[in-house]
């Protein structure tokens, strides 16, 4: 519960982010500057920013439940269900080793990595109906010229 | 009598080839948009059927019968082209994913056009580009010289694709409505064909097109359906006017209403909430509400001229969240007047305090002002992903700050993916080169949207200054979004320097729009390796 409170307590944007921003990026490169700037920028929206901190902060402590949350939020977004989809399995394989939370916090993490799962499948699955239909074009579009090229070809061989 | 029965039904296929062109882009419209390459696409099929069909028809007029068999393809034309509106959502659906996002969908446009039109319009155009030549052939036999009567149907040929084109744009599809087009092109066709028939005297073919006519009466009732919205939303209205193919939906869980034009994308064009003001996250339409807080004009009202005004969305932001005791003055400038009407209906765009200008191109607009405004909005786009050229040239901008007074702000929308996409780059230069030295681009949180602000004889409030901040009384979304808007990744202050000068002269920009969907594609790719 208690991380469970101190992520609402992240979650509640100040009007002015710039401030905590300024305050972030003052301090020494590092774990802690990189997950508040990450929390900053996610909170603001800017999801290009929060993905690429929390790229940052997870070279640092790969195991982070929270930073491997924001980053594969951030790439959801931004529509890139490839680091999605690697985040979202460490992200899951993370909670698996986590050693310390109690039964509501585990089930409590284990619910957004469910949301965002969801999330992933859906974007995967227009992907590949979008390759698809990519595909199929481009084939209906060879057999269009093939069939007219035939067609050509059997009408000059009638010639003769 | 036989001549003349030809020439008519000459004059009858020109005119139904021109509305089946024609209404065949609004036919893909809900799939693949109304953009330049679908436009190239179909215009490439229909030539190519034309010239396939010629070259058959040329072959087949060495037969007995050409008429006989002028009449059997034209009545076969006339079915394929009736059918079309119910063909058409299975064979577009095939080459595009319901639900596709933009960047997914660009490769689409191009191909999925391509081959979705040669697999809709390409065997009705071969119908009707067979027929001229069995027809030459036909009064050539007859005794009539080939070069003039070559002549005479090449011209009322023309000619009816003349009064199609008119016809099609002007009259059928805003009046009755896209099935309705195709079924009137079909009917006729298929009444030159039974005409042609009977003048031959011959049993096979009067039952051949008659049975043709069967099938053509047939398609009359098949109903075509439009691609479904997204989930949670449903249709409060359908239009097809002389532009687009509009529809007002309703989002059942927020109370929302979108319109929507032509496309199965994740985008719209207008958003109306009950409550007038702010949109909330992800609405760039919020954006336009800042410069009242950060400037607030000296009189009571907000002189404010929407060009592309949609169904009044601006404005209705505006109206709720100005400072205390302004009002907004609104002139709003919309092309689509059946889309003005939509908004009225459905989403409160007549309401008192704007004056419309329905009907009017932007541009002509602006020209046509003579008073001066606090805040000019250009949130005009065209085939959905497009700016139009005229209404980003240096010259529009000049226009456009000349018809504000000083300290007025020219505030633009456009669609991108960050401050180097080369839309937003060239725009940007452009509104810098006349408004300029410095503009400044805001990009829009949790959005694919900048927007570009200018200012006539004055300072940009620069984010996280003092001015740039909404004063406590501002609405609290007003506040968040600026509070974000300040992040360094938010904002640029930009020049001529960062892209192409666009001018009325030379204007690339359905090619930059291109540039910017394949590099946004890219960009995925490569954070993707």
């Amino acid at each position: 519960m208690a991380v469970a409170a101190l992520l609402l307590c992240l979650c509640q944007a100040s009007d002015w982010p710039l401030d905590a921003w300024g305050a972030a990026a003052a301090l020494p490169a590092g774990l802690q500057r990189e997950r508040e700037l990450t929390e900053i920028a996610y909170q603001a929206r800017d999801f290009e920013a929060s993905a690429a901190h929390a790229a940052a902060g997870l070279q640092a402590a790969p195991q982070d439940l929270r930073l491997l949350q924001l980053a594969c939020g951030s790439a959801l977004w931004n529509t890139d269900t490839s680091s999605a989809g690697s985040l979202l399995s460490r992200w899951r394989a993370a909670l698996a080793a986590a050693t310390g939370l109690d039964e509501s916090t585990r089930a409590w993490w284990q619910a957004r990595v469910d949301e965002c799962s969801a999330r992933l499948d859906q974007l995967a699955e227009l992907e590949q109906a979008g390759a698809r239909c990519a595909n199929r074009a481009r084939a209906c579009v060879a057999g269009w010229a093939l069939a007219l090229l035939l067609g050509l070809a059997w009408c000059r061989l009638r010639e003769y | 009598m036989q001549r003349a029965l030809i020439l008519a039904a000459a004059c009858t296929a020109g005119t139904a080839t021109m509305i089946v062109e024609l209404a065949a882009v609004r036919l893909l419209a809900p799939w693949f948009g109304t953009s330049l390459p679908v436009w190239t696409n179909v215009l490439v099929v229909i030539l190519l059927g034309l010239a396939v069909g010629y070259a058959l028809g040329g072959r087949w007029s060495r037969g007995q019968a050409p008429l006989q068999l002028s009449a059997l393809v034209l009545a076969i034309g006339a079915v394929l082209a009736a059918a079309l509106p119910w063909l058409a959502p299975t064979v577009a659906g095939l080459f595009m994913p319901a639900g596709a996002t933009l960047e997914s969908a660009r490769p689409l446009l191009t191909w999925g056009s391509l081959a979705a039109s040669l697999m809709l319009f390409l065997p009705p155009a071969i119908a009707l580009g067979a027929v001229a030549p069995l027809w030459l052939e036909t009064l050539t036999r007859a005794g009539h010289p080939g070069g003039s009567t070559n002549g005479l149907l090449a011209c009322v040929s023309t000619l009816g694709s003349l009064v199609g084109s008119f016809a099609c744009t002007h009259w059928f599809v805003p009046g009755f409505g896209l099935q309705a087009t195709f079924r009137i092109a079909g009917a006729a066709l298929l009444v030159a064909a039974g005409l042609l028939a009977w003048s031959e005297r011959r049993r096979v073919s009067k039952g051949l097109v008659l049975l043709l006519a069967g099938a053509a009466v047939g398609a009359q009732w098949l109903e075509a359906e439009q691609p479904a919205p997204a989930r949670g939303l449903r249709v409060l209205e359908t239009r097809e006017t002389e532009y687009q193919s509009a529809r007002i939906v309703e989002d059942s869980g927020s109370g929302y209403r979108y319109l929507q034009v032509n496309e199965g994308f994740d985008s719209f064009q207008s958003v109306w909430s009950a409550r007038e003001g702010p949109l909330g996250e992800g609405y760039y339409y919020d954006l336009f509400a800042l410069p009242s807080w950060w400037a607030p004009p000296a009189a009571g009202s907000v002189r404010l001229l929407v060009l592309g005004a949609g169904t009044a969305s601006a404005a209705r932001v505006l109206d709720g969240a100005l400072p205390a005791g302004r009002v907004v003055d609104a002139t709003l400038v919309e092309l689509d007047d059946q889309v003005v009407e939509l908004g009225a209906r459905w989403m409160d765009a007549a309401a008192p305090g704007r004056r419309w200008l329905a009907g009017h191109d932007a541009r002509t607009a602006l020209a046509l002002q003579s008073e001066s405004y606090d805040q000019i909005i250009v949130d005009a786009y065209a085939n959905q992903i497009e700016i139009p050229p005229h209404l980003c040239s240096r010259e529009f901008f000049e226009l456009a700050a000349a018809r504000l007074v000083p300290g007025g702000w020219l505030v633009l929308n456009v669609g991108g993916f960050g401050f180097e996409d080369p839309v937003v780059a060239a725009v940007a230069a452009t509104l810098a080169s006349a408004c300029g030295p410095r503009i400044l681009a805001l990009r829009v949180p949790a959005a694919r949207n900048v927007v570009l602000l200018a200012r006539r004889d004055a300072e940009l409030p620069l984010p996280g200054s003092a001015e740039f901040r909404p004063v406590e009384s501002a609405p609290a979304e007003l506040r968040v979004l600026a509070g974000r808007l300040e992040l360094p990744g938010a904002w640029r202050l930009l020049g001529a320097e960062v892209g192409p000068v666009l001018t009325d002269d030379h204007n690339p920009i359905e090619t930059l729009q291109q540039l910017a969907l394949a590099r946004g594609r890219s960009r995925l790719q490569e954070r993707a390796r």
